[in-house]
């Protein structure tokens, strides 16, 4: 009996094991590395959110983030947010260029990954995957964690 | 007027400015008067029509926006519920109002449902095409539809514009502006009962 129930306390163990893998902070395909997925939950009745991730190249060749698509969504695309004086601007930001050892950052106030006509809402601790498709390393799938409805993406 | 105080004034008459002039570029003709808000008339989360009475006798906190807006929008209005919180009783002298631009998907339901993710002190505004057109004017407003079909977006100001409990205008806060610095600008606007 008690080996049955050390049994079940590994598998336990390795079950939550792999659950961290599928949410892990950092994910890499070919020469890219890409860090901390997320978004944050969106108030109630929302249609639209964002979902942001940090982008790294280590190689010695550019790369390009050429679409997104998420199955949570209707639309999904790349969007750029910018300001001029006080007035928000946003629009798609279409092929994203990833410098060699450089690093892209979607964040708020900036490029986000913009999920429009939401299936369901984005509710706190929830993941959701995006699909990003880049030039030279090819698609990932993406678990977006979802944060506070106030989350400003610091590291958690 | 000590040093900050200047200083302050200085950074919302420049951000005025630029009002101002994002105003008069994209709409082609000139504000009938220099004057920064004014008398509304526009529909409620209820459905019921509001007017600046309601917001008489404490200080209003103007922000445009819209609900399909990932960013901006929830980021202005989180900042309103940490700003109630963090006000303490002072609360009370400040009313925060959202004041939708995109009349055709906000109607009040969907405002209303919206708010609840946020301070139930907010108080939540859209009202006709015609209606939000007149009082963005008056505020000095800036915004446009942008793209087509479903899932368009518009571009806004994002200037949080403050009115005195007389509905005079006080100033104007940046939209990003943190919570705590707000509660600090608020508390200054109270204590002076400019």
């Amino acid at each position: 009996m008690k080996t049955f129930f050390t049994f079940l306390f590994a598998a336990f163990v390795a079950i939550s094991s792999f659950g961290n893998l599928a949410t892990a902070h950092e994910q890499k395909l070919g020469a890219l590395v890409l860090h901390h997925a997320w978004s944050r939950a969106t108030p109630a009745g929302a249609k639209t959110g964002a979902a942001y991730v940090k982008i790294e190249n280590t190689g010695d060749t550019a790369d390009q983030l050429l679409s997104v698509s998420a199955d949570i969504a209707a639309m999904t695309e790349v969007h750029q947010m910018t300001m001029e004086n006080d007035m928000m601007k946003m629009g798609p930001a279409g092929v994203v260029d990833i410098p060699p050892h450089g690093v892209v950052e979607l964040k708020p106030h900036g490029l986000h990954i913009m999920l429009m006509g939401l299936k369901k809402p984005l509710t706190e601790g929830d993941t959701f995957p995006v699909t990003l498709t880049f030039a030279k390393a090819g698609k990932v799938d993406l678990q977006i964690v979802v944060g506070k409805v106030d989350d400003m993406g610091e590291e958690h | 007027m000590n040093r900050r105080a200047l200083l302050v004034s200085a950074v919302a008459v420049a951000a005025l400015g630029g009002l101002g002039a994002s105003y008069v570029l994209n709409n082609r003709h000139v504000a009938d008067s220099l004057a920064v808000g004014g008398p509304f008339k526009l529909i409620g989360t209820d459905g019921q029509e509001v007017t600046e009475t309601a917001v008489k006798g404490k200080y209003s906190l103007f922000f445009f926006g819209f609900t399909f807006c990932p960013d901006a929008c929830p980021t202005a209005l989180n900042t309103f519920t940490l700003v109630l919180s963090k006000l303490g009783a002072d609360a009370d002298k400040v009313q925060p109002v959202f004041v939708s631009i995109d009349p055709e998907r906000d109607k009040p339901a969907v405002l209303k449902e919206y708010l609840t993710s946020f301070d139930p002190r907010i108080m939540g505004l859209t009202g006709t095409p015609e209606e939000i057109a007149e009082t963005a004017k008056k505020f000095r407003v800036y915004y446009a539809r942008q793209g087509e079909g479903e899932f368009y977006l518009m571009d806004h100001s994002t200037a949080i514009i403050v009115m005195n409990p007389d509905f005079d205008y006080a100033g104007v806060l940046a939209g990003n502006m943190q919570p705590d610095e707000m509660v600090t600008r608020l508390k200054e606007l109270i204590a002076q009962g400019a």
